[in-house]
């Protein structure tokens, strides 16, 4: 499993049948996104209307181009429907959306916890999941980790982020 | 210019080595960290900057920013995360480079380009400053419109495999970078309710999510970033490989120069940026290339041009701030405030008054360069070993930092959110086959082209005939419609060669 | 959502220090702030929200503002920034996420502000939920073109605008200066046409080369292109510092019109609940506010921060009051404009 992930990764060797379906997912989005805008821009301006009427209308163009290419290729055999693109082991998937989800939390708890205990607790927690071990190992690396980000962004860049108990522990100690 | 005063400006900055390599470090360093630039490090300095000698603040304020857009490219090649939208054309070449093994060579390929690029311009800026400040005056909202197309072309060729998937997201692209207040009316368009996205779509937290969390999500399938053989010639690498990366690029000196003079007189367009010269260097480069089917494969030249040109760009971007005493961009409107404070007299004032601070400015930058190149180079050996680093380890630390600097610019959480939903929008995106690059040309150019299109507009009272009513920007026209055609034609003519030959 | 960073508070600290020299007596506990210490308000840092970018003009001016200010509180302040929608971000955070304690402060600009207010139907509502009480720095409108431009005078504009468009480059249609211009057409029928160029840099870059005929804008961000253009008018009573500006002659003067100021007047507002509530402490706001007024301690904290105090007024709640109804007045009345062509 050692394949590049290059901007366009695909399958190491294409199959001999195209999958299509998982494609359409980003045209598709794209149409319901096209319509929320064209239904927001209603009633402003024809001037403020332009640009979205036209991109739309270019877009529509080109995913019935995608989509008549899509019909002829299952026509001819050349391409069957699947999802498989996307499709991943069990194991994969907990790992992946394991740490989105952690991400999600991080985000969410950022204003609460402040940035340094967050980071701490954010990268402690995916690479837990991720099966970085020994802990030793994998504690060193996150404490190293948040403590760079303390002294790089709050220290040395004074950078707006949230402050929380680490950041106010620190600051009654240093001053 | 007199020898004279050449030769004193030189002086005037060397005297300050010290202090423009203390800047150019910071400014690597942070034009690395995605969400951080130039101009939140100089306004959080402004004590600083404000309580020392003027040409001491300027010298320190023109190294950070100079070196800043050398740090950006470090990451777009190593990690695929451009530090700024001025890399974002870097990462087209530079990470399947890295992803082979070459990562020294790629990052020697960006501070050779960058580092001799932005010397060039800003020699070449000392000497026709006050022609270069006339560009000013004849590229106005219509040129611009025809500047930003060449860059907006890119999106049709640079999904070479699925050219019809990459003018898709180019289009929804642009659509995204059309979401907020319209350019003349302020009517919020497609907000989706959130006040957040009243000024437009976000470009960092953007970038962040397209590039760095749907490329960390990407790369837990496998346990290194590198190919096998990529690990096992990064394994082997040494100096040798920093050897390598100078000859490839000074051999292509040539390219290196024309790409940055593209970059140098983008930048003297009040307005325009360094991610407009990057992509439109790249896109020039790539149409007279003999190789244009190499290009996003890693191939050097895909390097060099975005990156001489961005650092071309920071040569021209201080000169409508020195001359006409208006800020072309961001940070040089923070570097107005500075000498403002300071009380220098801007505009053509301050080459009767004083032209040793006017000229000292290339001067410095020339020299920053000049030290970046000695203090730089060498890092080149150590910096690539992070793509050894494996990926369990290396996606938690991109997803956590980059969030940050989705954070930073604006300091809303809601730009966190922005760069997740992009990051699951780009893992779809890469795992269907879809241009994540492409998608974000359109939301950084889209935006600008949208402000020049109906600015022209109602300059003209309406008027489409005014988009072909100045004589350069009919060159330009021209210019474009060949850079369409070329490659059509140079396609045509090799096929024909090969049946020739039978 | 907030975030105050001290690292801000200590670097004003710095600016000042720097500028001063020894005058850092500005920042210690004056006697006349503890007199007021009778509920002991204020006993920590006020919490300024701006609803424009951290450094910009408006930024600039509450720091050089309350540089004067704090000696007379006795305390310091802690700045977040809220920028976008035109301040309408800053203001809905303000009224929404923001305790009503008179602690809580936003500074802004009434002209630009009270036209956002006037066209995007924000989630809260003047002057029920919140006054401006303090206004401390007008900047005002004017027009200029660029040095070698054919129009000497306003009349010269005016003219050509009876027989063409004449285009004039601003930062966006919902400004103050926008509305000026409007009402200039209006009053002398002229094709007058407002680009918006959606900043204040651009748009000045566009008259001086030679994209427009003019440049309606703030005089005060204008003052470092003083040099290539030529001021034609200015909206307000009487120009501020002539000397810096062609000796440019109120439009009312020159038309003899009846134009309303249209100025952006950079004020404090607070929480209507908050005077309500503590009604004591809004008193020791309003009262420090005089006594730093009187002082003289502002004009001096303006200049050691590096900016003109040409530009500093005083303007009490009445009067920041009737500036704000005349600007939601225009707006609406040149809402065929502000809306389409």
């Amino acid at each position: 499993m050692a394949e590049n992930t290059t901007q366009e990764s695909q399958p190491a060797k294409p199959p001999k049948q195209k999958r299509i379906g998982a494609d359409m997912i980003i045209p598709v989005a794209g149409l319901v996104f096209g319509a929320y805008y064209l239904h927001s821009i209603a009633g402003l301006p024809a001037m403020a209307q332009f640009n979205g009427r036209f991109l739309v209308a270019l877009m529509v163009v080109l995913v019935i181009v995608l989509a008549f290419r899509m019909a002829w290729q299952l026509r001819r055999g050349e391409a069957r429907f699947s999802f498989a693109d996307l499709a991943e082991t069990p194991q994969t998937a907990i790992l992946r959306w394991g740490v989105l989800g952690l991400a999600v939390v991080f985000t969410l708890g950022i204003p609460y916890a402040g940035f340094t205990l967050s980071i701490f607790l954010f990268l402690t927690l995916s690479m837990f999941l991720l099966g970085v071990r020994p802990w030793t190992k994998m504690l060193t690396i996150t404490v190293i980790a948040s403590a760079i980000g303390y002294l790089l962004f709050i220290v040395a860049l004074g950078a707006r982020l949230p402050r929380g108990p680490v950041e106010n522990f620190l600051a009654g100690i240093f001053g | 210019m007199t020898l004279e005063l050449l030769v004193e400006i030189f002086l005037g900055a060397a005297s300050y080595w010290w202090l423009i390599l203390i800047a150019t470090t910071v400014g690597i360093i942070i034009g690395a960290i995605p969400g951080f630039g130039a101009q939140n490090t100089i306004i959080m300095l402004l004590p600083f900057t404000l309580a020392v000698p003027v040409e001491m603040a300027l010298t320190f304020m023109v190294a950070i920013y100079v070196a800043s857009h050398m740090g950006s490219g470090i990451p777009a090649i190593l990690l695929n995360i451009p530090g700024t939208g001025g890399a974002a054309a870097t990462t087209i070449d530079g990470y399947p480079m890295a992803q082979k093994g070459m990562a020294q060579q790629a990052l020697v390929l960006t501070f050779v380009a960058s580092t001799l690029g932005g010397f060039i311009t800003s020699f070449i800026t000392i000497f026709t400053i006050g022609y270069l400040a006339q560009i000013a005056f004849y590229l106005h909202s219509v040129e611009m419109v025809v500047i930003m197309l060449f860059g907006i072309t890119l999106i049709a060729v640079i999904a070479a495999k699925d050219p019809l998937k990459g003018l898709i997201s180019g289009v929804i692209g642009l659509l995204i970078g059309a979401i907020g207040a319209d350019h003349i009316y302020s009517a919020p368009r497609a907000t989706f309710g959130f006040l957040e996205l009243y000024e437009g779509m976000p470009i960092i937290p953007a970038l962040i999510g397209l590039f760095a969390i749907s490329e960390a999500l990407v790369m837990l399938e496998n346990r290194s970033m590198l190919s096998a053989e990529g690990r096992e010639r990064m394994l082997k690498a040494g100096w040798r490989e920093t050897g390598e990366g100078i000859r490839m690029a000074l051999k292509r000196w040539t390219h290196i120069t024309w790409t940055s003079v593209i970059g140098l007189v983008v930048g003297a367009v009040p307005g325009a940026g360094a991610s407009i010269g990057a992509f439109v260097a790249y896109q020039q480069s790539r149409l007279y290339s003999k190789t244009p089917e190499a290009y996003g494969t890693g191939h050097p030249e895909g390097i060099i041009a975005p990156e001489a040109a961005n650092n071309g760009v920071a040569s021209g971007s201080l000169i409508p701030l020195l001359v006409l005493a208006v800020p072309g961009g961001t940070t040089a409107a923070v570097m107005l405030v500075v000498l403002s404070y300071h009380g220098v007299p801007l505009g053509p004032r301050l080459f009767v008054e004083d032209p040793g601070l006017a000229y000292g400015v290339f001067a410095t930058m020339v020299l920053s360069y000049l030290i970046m190149m000695v203090t730089i180079l060498p890092m080149s050996r150590y910096l690539s070993r992070v793509t050894l680093v494996g990926t369990t380890i290396l996606a938690p630390i991109i997803i956590g930092f980059t969030l940050v600097g989705a954070f930073s610019p604006r300091a809303y959480i809601f730009d966190m959110g922005v760069a997740l939903s992009f990051g699951v929008l780009g893992y779809i995106m890469r795992k269907t086959g879809y241009h994540v690059v492409a998608m974000l040309i359109g939301i950084i150019l889209g935006p600008l082209l949208e402000a020049n299109f109906m600015r022209a507009l109602r300059l003209s009272g309406g008027e489409y005939s005014v988009f072909f009513g100045s004589n350069i920007g009919n060159v330009l026209w021209l210019m474009l419609l060949a850079s369409i055609l070329f490659p059509i034609y140079s396609n045509w003519r090799r096929k024909r060669e090969r049946e020739a030959r039978g | 959502m907030t975030t105050t960073h001290r690292k801000l508070i200590s670097r004003r600290g710095l600016m000042k220090t720097a500028a001063l020299g020894g005058a850092s007596t500005l920042f210690a506990p004056s006697l006349i702030g503890r007199a007021f210490a009778q509920d002991s308000f204020p006993s920590r840092a006020l919490q300024v929200l701006i609803p424009i970018s951290e450094g910009g003009g408006v930024d600039r001016s509450a720091r050089a503002f309350n540089a004067a200010w704090g000696p007379s509180l006795g305390v310091g302040f802690e700045y977040s920034y809220f920028p976008g929608a035109s301040g309408q971000v800053g203001y809905e955070t303000y009224m929404g996420r923001r305790d009503a304690d008179a602690y809580n402060l936003l500074f802004g600009a009434i002209g630009p502000e009270m036209i956002m207010y006037a066209t995007q139907n924000p989630g809260y509502t003047f002057p029920d939920d919140y006054v401006y009480f303090a206004g401390v720095n007008a900047d005002d409108s004017v027009i200029w073109v660029a040095e070698n431009s054919p129009f000497q005078t306003l009349e010269d504009l005016i003219e050509e605008g009876q027989s063409r468009r004449v285009n004039f480059s601003g930062s966006r249609l919902p400004h103050p200066s926008s509305i000026a211009v409007f009402l200039l057409a209006e009053a002398t029928g002229a094709n007058f046409n407002v680009v918006p160029y959606g900043g204040g840099n651009a748009a000045r870059s566009a008259a001086i080369t030679g994209e427009v005929d003019a440049c309606c804008t703030f005089m005060s961000s204008s003052l470092s292109v003083a040099d290539q253009v030529r001021f034609l008018t200015v909206f307000q009573d009487e120009n501020q510092i002539p000397h810096l500006t062609d000796d440019a002659r109120p439009a009312n003067d020159i038309l003899g019109t009846d134009f309303p100021a249209l100025d952006g007047l950079r004020a404090y507002a607070i929480h209507r609940a908050a005077i309500e509530a503590h009604p004591e402490r809004y008193q020791i706001l309003k009262d420090t506010i005089a006594e730093t007024m009187e002082s003289g301690r502002y004009e001096e904290a303006t200049v050691a921060a590096g900016l003109s105090p040409d530009f500093n007024v005083f303007r009490n709640e009445e009067e920041c009051t009737r500036s704000a109804m005349q600007f939601i007045e225009l707006a609406n009345r040149f809402e065929h404009l502000l809306r389409d062509a």
